[in-house]
């Protein structure tokens, strides 16, 4: 396969490591102790998670009064850090499904985090409508018919919010299904190396049966294929979904037609910025500098830039219709946001979203690891608040100006965002320790892809050489035996 | 079958456009234009409708050739090289694209578009709201810049792509790279006025954000199917020997993952004016549910989305051209629905204005379509025919071309 | 640890190679020699390799496809039964929410569609699992050292009518075996 990479193409992995150093390099983090870094970090933002995991207990105990919300902004943080952790996992369902079947290579180094990163962001995200419910423990009344005189009442389909549940339950029930499947050859690796007991019975459990089968692969690739397939549209439909729950309304600011390619666009532009700000950590902490190379973060800078300009679009879009309308609710609504008492998160958004990504442009700055680090935390910021302009400053000023009011988050809601940081980071800091962080099995089967014999590295070249000398040898035998029966029957 | 890496391409035959073909298009232009004349002449509205519906009709599938080229060249997707030189003729078409949609609106303006019509705005202060995007200078400019934009990016593409073949050049590649990233920028950025302008003003009262998504949306699976369509036909004429199955194949993809996403934007849109209910929003819809159109209406659903979807499921269908064929076209019908039925309803009553009752009377579909249709439809077969042959339909010399003849799935 | 098989385990001929090329043309050149092969163990997923040991097409997509309709019917009859009938057992009764009609098929898409994705992604999983045999404490049938890791070994059970050792072992020989042996399936 390798012969056929165009010679413009840049090899996937760094060093031509052969297939045993991948898994010694990938698997060297799981199997050797933590580092003092490692527990450091883990018991601060372990910290932070118990500290918003204590915060939402008084806050179940106490009830949602402990929140800024008012009679006109009835939804505030809570549906922005929803909204807001529900596109970070997008990312990782477009890297593992919708790169994959464009057949992008060099997805296979990043898609294991990222798909790891969307299983912990989607639960961040649902632990906010539930907390919003008030009295979650009633949240089973939501599905199942409620009893009352004229008989059993069921839950309205007819609303976007229920379609929510559905969109979430499935998104996160499909992706850790998608990723687990991906997880088995690896697995099986980790089985196979395994020095000890428990470890051996852990894997090995966990591997299924695993045998590197052909016949098992066979089927697999299917069943990827079939995966990839259905969690493309899936992670389209997850922020549609989410959209409309705004758009289906009579609100200016939430109902326009663009909001559901606009949502989508906009999860996956901060997705990735997640993906980036994770990524750039765990490949120095993990010494996988050389799997995780600087041209897949300039891919990822790529990506950043082109959705970020869609989001750019979708503003301006939303702007210009607004005025050609000529609904003079759309239009105060706009220009409102962007000069309002609230146009400061406005500006923070737009120029975090749409003008800082730019530099991207430059070559010289989406390989330069300090430029990519920072731009990847300013998307974020900036996509939290643009969840936050959408929701809040659409609210705040009503048809009805005696109702128009201000929003001031109380600690509690800061302590629920910065608690769900804490939850994300810990989950993601202990799945770098016990599960592969980078596909093995995936990387290998593109590890010689655009591989060039290396002028510095007289052994290694030494060994492709030979190793191509030994196929060619073995193709003209095949071709020989090949030819045998067809002589036969002649 | 093998996985084995072919040593190089198949000789590449020359490629002229043969005189039946052309001579039978040419003659289709003629009737078509006779057609289109009589309709004009006849019932000036439905003949300037027509001739917006066709004139748009190729300028996206122009313009959507052009995106998917774009998108190769900025993605540098190996597998594509064998059949790129199909969708860098196809966008060739943009600059007479310009000429026929300027004539039509044109000469048809006031038929087609109520804001064109001075007493009416005098009256509306909706219509004098929108002046600024809405009146004929700001049209025609727009037009000339927006497709003289596209055609120039589109030509520069296809200069280097050409020069390649001579010279084997990779900074051609690179420069493609940067055109074809340029290309979408501005192709992003203008297809929303676009069709704000062209076809979103024959109803100038209504409007959706939506809209440039969804043109864009129809532009790209349309110009697929018709990529698809000249590819086999190439192919089946012995001029692309180095295109087999797994290139087929992932064009039937493009096709099939395409005509999915136009559907979502269609039902999304449709979603979101439905659940709001706002009056504002609902004429749109209304005037194509009334009896004679609504049929119409979901036809262009099952055209676009539904046979497509389902045939291209499997596997197999996606590479088997006597599959391909009869899908494609079903999308370039309907396709050509789709614009009609944003066209047709909004003309039809403005032709009729104050007459509710006989707005009704439609679906419209007789000589003037068919004319419009074969007058545009025969001159773009004659041009893009002579843009393939006028380079070879091989990118020898692309740096990615072992990839794409290596292609294999 | 398992209870004796009433039948000796099967044993294989196992020929070790050191990369996909080589087990690429020597699974070809086996099949082409018309000996029979059991399978092919390797590290990932060669492209090219399940052709040329000749395997069907896997039918999961059909199990996949199948899935999807059944999830598709659900959230149709679900939606309907739940929102529009108001006479049979544990229905509901319809609510007039915003002036909709009681069926909306548009409002139905969003939970039609997860629902189609749900049934057709779950099947998808089972039915690898199943097809495969893949179930957690199970251990491998037949594990080649190494074929998790960097090599890549091809089986031919010696018991199959037509096998041919002889044979076999030159052709693995030919294409660079790194190492060939019987080994015994588990128990």
């Amino acid at each position: 396969m390798s012969a056929t990479a165009s010679h413009l193409r840049e090899p996937l992995v760094l060093g031509s490591p052969s297939l045993h150093d991948i898994t010694e390099q990938v698997l060297a983090p799981m199997e050797r102790k933590p580092s003092m870094l490692w527990y450091a970090v883990t018991a601060a933002t372990g910290l932070v998670a118990l500290s918003g995991i204590a915060t939402i207990s008084w806050q179940l105990y106490e009830g949602i009064g402990t929140w800024g919300l008012n009679k006109t902004i009835g939804w505030g943080f809570d549906i922005t850090n929803f909204v807001f952790w529900i596109g970070i996992g997008h990312a990782g369902t477009l890297i593992s499904a919708i790169l994959f079947l464009f057949r992008q290579k060099w997805r296979t180094s990043i898609n294991r985090s990222a798909e790891a990163m969307t299983l912990f962001a989607v639960l961040c995200a649902a632990m906010f409508p539930l907390i919003h419910m008030g009295r979650p423990w009633f949240g089973a009344v939501w599905f199942v018919p409620y009893p009352n005189l004229r008989g059993p009442l069921w839950t309205n389909f007819r609303s976007p919010l229920v379609w929510d549940m559905f969109a979430i339950s499935t998104y996160f029930t499909i992706s850790a299904v998608f990723w687990f499947i991906g997880l088995i050859p690896d697995l099986a690796t980790v089985r196979d190396r395994a020095k000890t007991k428990l470890r051996r019975t852990i894997y090995g459990t966990l591997s299924l049966g695993w045998s590197g089968s052909n016949k098992h692969w066979s089927h697999y690739e299917t069943v990827y294929m079939c995966l990839a397939g259905l969690s493309t549209p899936l992670v389209l439909s997850v922020h549609t979904i989410v959209s409309t729950d705004f758009a289906t309304s009579v609100i200016p600011g939430w109902h326009t037609t663009i909001f559901p390619p606009y949502f989508v666009a906009g999860a996956i532009f901060s997705g990735f910025a997640m993906v980036m700000t994770l990524l750039i950590i765990a490949r120095k902490v993990l010494q996988i500098e050389h799997l995780i190379t600087i041209k897949h973060l300039e891919n990822m800078c790529l990506i950043i830039t082109a959705t970020g300009m869609m989001v750019g679009l979708a503003y301006a879009t939303e702007f210009l219709m607004a005025w050609y309308s000529g609904s003079n609710y759309e239009g105060f609504t706009f220009v409102n946001r962007a000069t309002g008492p609230m146009s400061w998160a406005y500006w923070i958004m737009v120029s975090c979203n749409v003008i800082s990504p730019q530099v991207f442009w430059f070559k010289k700055m989406r390989t330069s690891i300090p430029v990519m680090f920072v731009m990847s935390i300013v998307v974020n910021i900036g996509m939290w608040f643009e969840r936050f302009v959408i929701i809040v400053t659409s609210l705040h000023r009503d048809y009805l100006p005696s109702s128009w009011a201000m929003y001031s988050p109380t600690w509690v809601e800061y302590m629920t965002l910065l608690g769900s940081f804490g939850i994300f980071f810990t989950l993601f800091l202990l799945f770098t320790r016990v599960l592969p962080t980078i596909a093995i099995a995936e990387v290998k089967a593109v590890s010689g892809w655009a591989q060039k014999p290396a002028h510095g590295h007289a052994d290694g070249s030494a060994r492709a050489e030979a190793g191509a000398h030994a196929h060619a040898a073995a193709d003209h035998d095949a071709s020989a035996l090949a030819k045998e029966p067809e002589a036969v029957h002649a | 079958m093998s996985a084995h890496a072919p040593s190089g391409p198949a000789p590449q035959p020359d490629f002229h456009l043969p005189a039946p073909i052309r001579n039978a298009a040419l003659a289709c232009a003629v009737l078509g234009a006779a057609a289109f004349g009589y309709g004009v002449m006849s019932e000036a509205w439905r003949g300037w409708s027509n001739g917006l519906i066709s004139a748009y009709y190729f300028v996206s599938i122009g313009v959507g050739a052009a995106f998917v080229l774009a998108v190769m060249h900025v993605t540098k997707a190996g597998w594509g090289i064998v059949v790129r030189r199909v969708p860098e003729a196809l966008a060739t078409w943009l600059p007479l694209g310009l000429v026929t949609l300027g004539a039509v609106t044109y000469f048809g303006m006031h038929h087609l578009y109520e804001w064109s019509n001075a007493e009416t705005v005098a009256h509306d202060h909706l219509l004098q709201h929108k002046q600024p995007l809405l009146n004929p200078a700001a049209f025609f400019g727009g037009m000339v810049f927006m497709i003289g934009g596209w055609a120039a990016l589109v030509f520069a593409m296809r200069r280097h792509s050409i020069a390649q073949d001579t010279d084997g050049d990779e900074k051609h590649t690179h420069a493609n790279v940067r055109l074809g990233g340029i290309f979408l920028v501005f192709f992003g950025l203008t297809i929303t006025f676009g069709a704000l302008q062209w076809l979103m003003s024959t109803e100038p009262h209504w409007f959706s954000t939506m809209f440039g998504v969804y043109q864009f949306a129809g532009a790209h699976v349309a110009a697929s199917a018709v990529i698809v369509l000249f590819t086999i036909g190439l192919q089946r004429g012995g001029f692309l020997p180095n295109v087999n199955d797994n290139h087929l194949h992932d064009l039937g993809k493009m096709m099939f993952a395409f005509s999915t996403f136009w559907a979502y934007i269609w039902v999304m849109q449709y979603l979101l004016i439905w659940y709001a209910n706002i009056p504002e929003e609902t004429g749109h819809y209304l005037a194509r549910w009334e009896p004679d159109w609504v049929k119409l209406w979901g036809l262009n659903a099952v055209l676009n989305f539904v046979v497509p979807f389902f045939v291209l499921l499997p596997r197999p269908n996606k590479r088997n051209p006597k599959v391909l064929v009869p899908v494609a076209c079903t999308i370039v019908v309907g396709h050509w629905l789709d614009i009609y039925l944003q066209v047709m309803p909004a003309t039809a009553h403005l032709a009729h204005h104050g007459s509710p009752e006989t707005v009704s009377h439609g679906p419209y579909l007789g000589v003037p379509e068919l004319g419009a249709f074969l007058m545009v439809g025969g001159l773009f077969v004659v041009v893009v025919g002579s843009m393939l042959g006028r380079a070879s339909l091989l990118p020898g010399r692309d740096p990615y071309l072992m990839e794409s003849l290596a292609h294999d799935q | 640890m398992h209870d004796a098989a009433p039948q000796a385990p099967r044993s294989f001929l196992v020929g070790v190679f050191d990369d996909e090329h080589a087990i690429l043309a020597v699974t070809r050149a086996i099949a082409a020699a018309g000996l029979p092969i059991h399978d092919c163990f390797t590290p990932y997923a060669v492209h090219g390799l399940e052709r040329a040991q000749g395997l069907p097409r896997s039918k999961l997509t059909f199990v996949c496809f199948g899935g999807g309709a059944i999830g598709f019917l659900t959230a149709v009859a679900l939606q309907t039964y739940t929102q529009g009938i108001e006479t049979s057992f544990l229905s509901g009764w319809p609510l007039n929410v915003g002036g909709k009609p009681f069926i909306p098929n548009t409002a139905f898409v969003p939970v039609c569609f997860e629902l189609t994705v749900l049934f057709a992604g779950l099947s998808a999983a089972a039915g690898l699992l199943l097809f495969c045999g893949l179930l957690p404490g199970r251990q491998p049938k037949l594990l080649v050292d190494g074929v998790t890791d960097d090599k890549f070994a091809i089986a031919l059970d010696t018991a199959a009518p037509g096998f041919d050792e002889a044979k076999a072992r030159a052709l693995m020989a030919a294409h660079h075996a790194v190492e060939v042996s019987y080994i015994a399936e588990a128990a």
